[in-house]
Formats: C-alpha cells, structure tokens, sequence
C-alpha cells in the first residue's frame, strides 16, 4: 500500500512549494476583509508554513531533518528560489537549516481568546523567508517543469521516501500553456512508496467562499479553479483519515485542492509521528 | 508480599538511547506492603517529552500523582532554558505523555494468596494482566485496530487537559499467585493485541524474554515483518515493556518452583 513509509531522519522526505509572483497578485484577496493583496497573504502563508513545519520537526536537541524544502517563485524573472537572506538562491533546504536561517524575525500582533469572553492582542514571533513580490506573468508551467527537476534528483538519491509533496500556490491562469500536462508529467514522478503529490491553493479576489478538499470541481466558481482542481492529487487515505479525525467535512475520494483556503493546514496531515488529540 | 519486575525497552529504530521519549518507574513502599509502577509515552510531535513522560511516571509510583506539581517542575525547568524561536515556541505548546500505572497490594493475610490491583490509564499505554496464560484484562484498550496516531494524553499545558477526566480509565481488580502484568507504551500494546488476537502467541513470546539482548532481537524481527498491507507488524516507535509479577510471601517462602530463577522471568 503506498503512502506509508516512515518519515525520518534516515529516511526524510521532500517539500516543494510554488508561488505565484505575477502581477495579478497586487490584486486584493478576496477572502481577507482587511483588503490585503494576494502577494501579501501568500508570502504571510507560505512563512506560516514554514514555521509550522519547523515546528513539527523541532524537538528539545534542535530540529530534526525529516525534511528537505524547496521554496519557487514564478513571475517576471520566471521561476527561482524565493528565499530571502542567508538561503537566498538555494533550490533544496534541510528544514534544520531553514528554521535556523530565516531571513529576520518580526514581531507581530496576534487576536487571542481571554478566556473571560473577550479578546486580546498578544505579541507573537513571526519568522519570514520570503517577501512579496507581484510583477510579470505567470510562468506557471515552467515553475511545475522546475518542480518536476527538483523532485526527480531527490527521488534519485531518496528511492524509498515517502513521496515528495509540491503545493502550489496561485490565483489561477497560467501564461506559459496548459498546467495539466507538467502536473501530470510531476505526478507520474514516483518512489518506492508511491507517486508525487501535487496539492493546489487556488486564492482568488472573488468573495466566494473558502472550498477544502473537495472531490468534484462543480461547484468552484471558475474555469481556473476547475482547471486547479484536475491538475490536483486525490488526498492518500491516511491523509483522508487524519483530515475527518480533524473535524473536517470531506468525502471519500478528495482531492488535495483548496479554494481560498488555508493550506498552512495541510502540513497538519503530514505524519511523523504521535499528534495528541488535545494539541490542535 | 514481594514482586519480580524487569523492564526492557529500545528507542526508536535510527535514534540513539538518548532520544528515546518513554519513560517508566517503580516504587515499594514497605509500610504499607505496596507495589507501584508506571509506564510512559511521551509523544514524538511535542518537546521536553521524555522530561514530561519521566515526570508522570514519577509522580504515580510516589502516590503522588498532581498534574499541577508535575507540570510546575517541568516549566521551571524549561523557562530556565535559553531557546531560540522555534523550540521556544515548541515549548509553549507543551509537552505529551500517555500513562498507565498499576498499584499492586500484598494479600490481606499470609494465608492468602491473592491481593487486590488498581490500574490507572491516560492514552494509549496499556496494562495487560494474564492468569494462566491467557489475556483476563487490557486497559484502557483491548483491540489493536483501536490505536491511531491521536490520543488524548496528558499534557503540561493546563487549558489543554480540561477532558482529563473523561479520558482517564480506571481499573481495579485481584491477583492470584501465578498472575502477572505487563504494561506496555503503544506499539507494544498494539503489537500484543494484535499477535495475541491473530496468533494466539504473544504472551508465549514475551514470557521466554529474559535479557536484553532477547528482547532486542524479537523487537528487530517484528518491526521487520510485514503486514498483507505491507505494513511493520510491530511500528518503529520508542518502546517498553514492564513485566511485573507479584507473591503472596507464604507461596514465596513454600514453593521454591514458583519462585523466578535470578534473571528469569517466568
């Protein structure tokens, strides 16, 4: 059965996520009430990611590299690193490195529960990697080729990994051709353990709705989410299995495709071991 | 009352001694002609776990088993620490343990040979008490395909134990001379379980370990051996197993057959 190899530090696993750094993403995100460029909630999910994935591999010595990460921007200078910093340029990060070189550390404002009915604003340490950017096009199937290369030179030196996950994160229209023919050429990419995931955070200026997980495109609201959607991996069962245990409401052959969604949530499914069900 | 107890354990394939996060205790207290122990499991996606799970196992076995003084020790020793921002943040998640903790008492008169036990339970460590070979309770679980990689467990964060109590099992029950125990963190229990309920064979293969080095070799061979699913047997995890088996002194003192042989078990 596929999707169940060990994720260690013997036998780490590979992350690559994608962003949309074309123009279009100056344009407010539809989701935010605040009227927030898209730019801006990518690159504050994407550094929400990372630091959730750090996380996740932390432990009291330090932070264990069950993971290697690659982070690509696709726009006006087609598609590379979007590391900022001291891992500016690099392609593949061990998540030890990563969460030891963040570009700086700001301190943001975070709304939380009282617990007396009310709510406050705490100080909270937010670590940043990448920066906005929105200029240019979207060289969007470039940036799935580019992908493709990354994982296919880990899957050489890792054949018996857990299968490499690639999130992409876009507002939708490709200018460099079809998306479907690199997604499927990355998806038929495979290890020991089964076929590379390609998961899609489509982020819209539309107010629609925010979709999770869903196993039919007729109900998202364009042809670019639909198009997303199909360019998607159906969620592993064990994947599917933590996603109810979450509480979510999914059916039984999702694909791992959101819409103007949180994909930060994603990595809550990423299995390294025991979770408490009272840690959430 | 006296009582055989030997504890085997191994962390995790491909992590040192110094990484494995379970953690287990005993206790006799003389006065009262008690026996206490513990087994912990501190869980892998949270920090200063094998702190916290030592804590816990601690805090049973001395008869004093206060969440708050627990989690007051393990916070003053983390604050104390200088973290940078990621274990920091790690740290105020809090650490995660599973516990299970037996109390065994002697028999009521030397003539007896029985005494009463009392089992206490948070998560997925188990307890396990076998009469004549065969399985006569498993708590808090009693089937392997009840064990996932999300329990409730008891965490050093206050807020994130307010289901504490009706996530705690307890258990009480008598022994009989010839009984004994074993308790167990998770992919022990889950592998007993299920070698017991599709081979009929565990506690056979448990009760002929008597070094480390046995033990060992069986945790090799079942974390190898796969499934029709193509899944290990016995997960790669931390794992311990306690075994425990209380006497009646008078069955002590009569019968020198009953009466483990020095680094044997059963």
């Amino acid at each position: 059965m596929p999707y169940q190899a060990e994720i260690s530090r013997s036998n780490p696993s590979c992350i690559v996520i994608l962003i949309d750094q074309s123009g279009s993403m100056e344009d407010p995100f539809g989701a935010d009430p605040s009227g927030k460029k898209k730019a801006d909630g990518v690159a504050d999910a994407v550094n929400r990611l990372l630091q959730n994935l750090v996380i996740k591999c932390a432990k009291s010595e330090g932070i264990r590299d069950y993971y290697n990460v690659s982070v690509l921007g696709y726009g006006e200078h087609g598609v590379a690193s979007a590391f900022a910093g001291r891992l500016k340029g690099k392609q593949l990060v061990p998540i030890s490195e990563v969460g030891n070189h963040p570009d700086r550390i700001e301190e943001r404002f975070k709304k939380v529960d009282d617990e007396a009915g009310g709510v406050i604003s705490q100080i909270i340490k937010f670590p940043v990697w990448i920066d906005p950017v929105a200029k240019g096009g979207t060289p969007m199937c470039a940036a799935l080729h580019q992908a493709g290369s990354v994982v296919s030179a880990w899957l050489a030196a890792h054949t018996n990994c857990f299968p490499p996950i690639v999130m992409n994160i876009t507002d939708g229209e490709a200018t460099d051709g079809n998306v479907l023919q690199p997604a499927q050429e990355l998806k038929a990419l495979a290890s020991t353990d089964g076929h590379v995931l390609l998961f899609n955070l489509h982020i819209s200026s539309s107010h629609h709705s925010p979709i999770e997980f869903p196993d039919a495109p007729n109900e998202l609201p364009d042809s670019y989410a639909k198009l997303l959607f199909n360019a998607s991996s159906h969620l592993p069962d064990y994947m599917w299995m933590m996603v109810q245990q979450e509480g979510l409401i999914v059916s039984e052959n999702p694909k791992g495709f959101v819409f103007n969604a949180d994909l930060v949530s994603v990595i809550r499914f990423l299995d390294i071991g025991t979770r408490p069900s009272n840690l959430r | 009352m006296h009582v055989t107890c030997r504890t085997f354990w191994l962390p995790k394939g491909g992590n040192t001694a110094d990484e494995y996060e379970d953690a287990f205790a005993t206790h006799i207290d003389a006065t009262v002609d008690l026996f206490r122990c513990a087994v912990s499991d501190g869980a892998t996606e949270t920090s200063f776990a094998a702190l916290w799970a030592a804590l816990l196992a601690e805090s049973y076995v001395k008869a004093d088993f206060t969440l708050a003084t627990s989690q007051e020790i393990w916070h003053k020793h983390v604050s104390a620490l200088d973290l940078n921002w990621y274990a920091e943040e790690k740290a105020r998640l809090g650490a995660f343990a599973a516990i299970v903790g037996l109390t065994i008492k002697s028999a009521p008169s030397a003539a007896q040979q029985n005494g009463n036990w009392e089992c206490l339970a948070v998560g997925d460590c188990c307890l396990f008490h076998i009469r004549n070979k065969q399985l006569m309770h498993a708590i808090p679980l009693d089937d392997w395909r009840k064990f996932d990689s999300s329990p409730f467990l008891l965490s050093t964060a206050p807020e994130r134990n307010k289901n504490v109590a009706d996530n705690t099992v307890t258990s009480t029950g008598t022994w009989e001379a010839g009984d004994f125990f074993y308790l167990m963190s998770d992919a022990a229990a889950s592998w007993f379980l299920r070698r017991q309920a599709e081979r009929r064979d565990a506690i056979k293969l448990l009760s002929a370990i008597n070094s480390q080095e046995m033990f060992s070799a069986l945790v090799s061979r079942q974390r190898a051996a796969l499934d029709g699913q193509g899944r290990p047997f016995l997960r790669n995890d931390d794992i311990t197993v306690m075994s425990v088996r209380p006497f009646a002194d008078s069955s002590h003192s009569k019968s020198k057959r009953d009466r483990p042989a020095s680094g044997n078990l059963y």
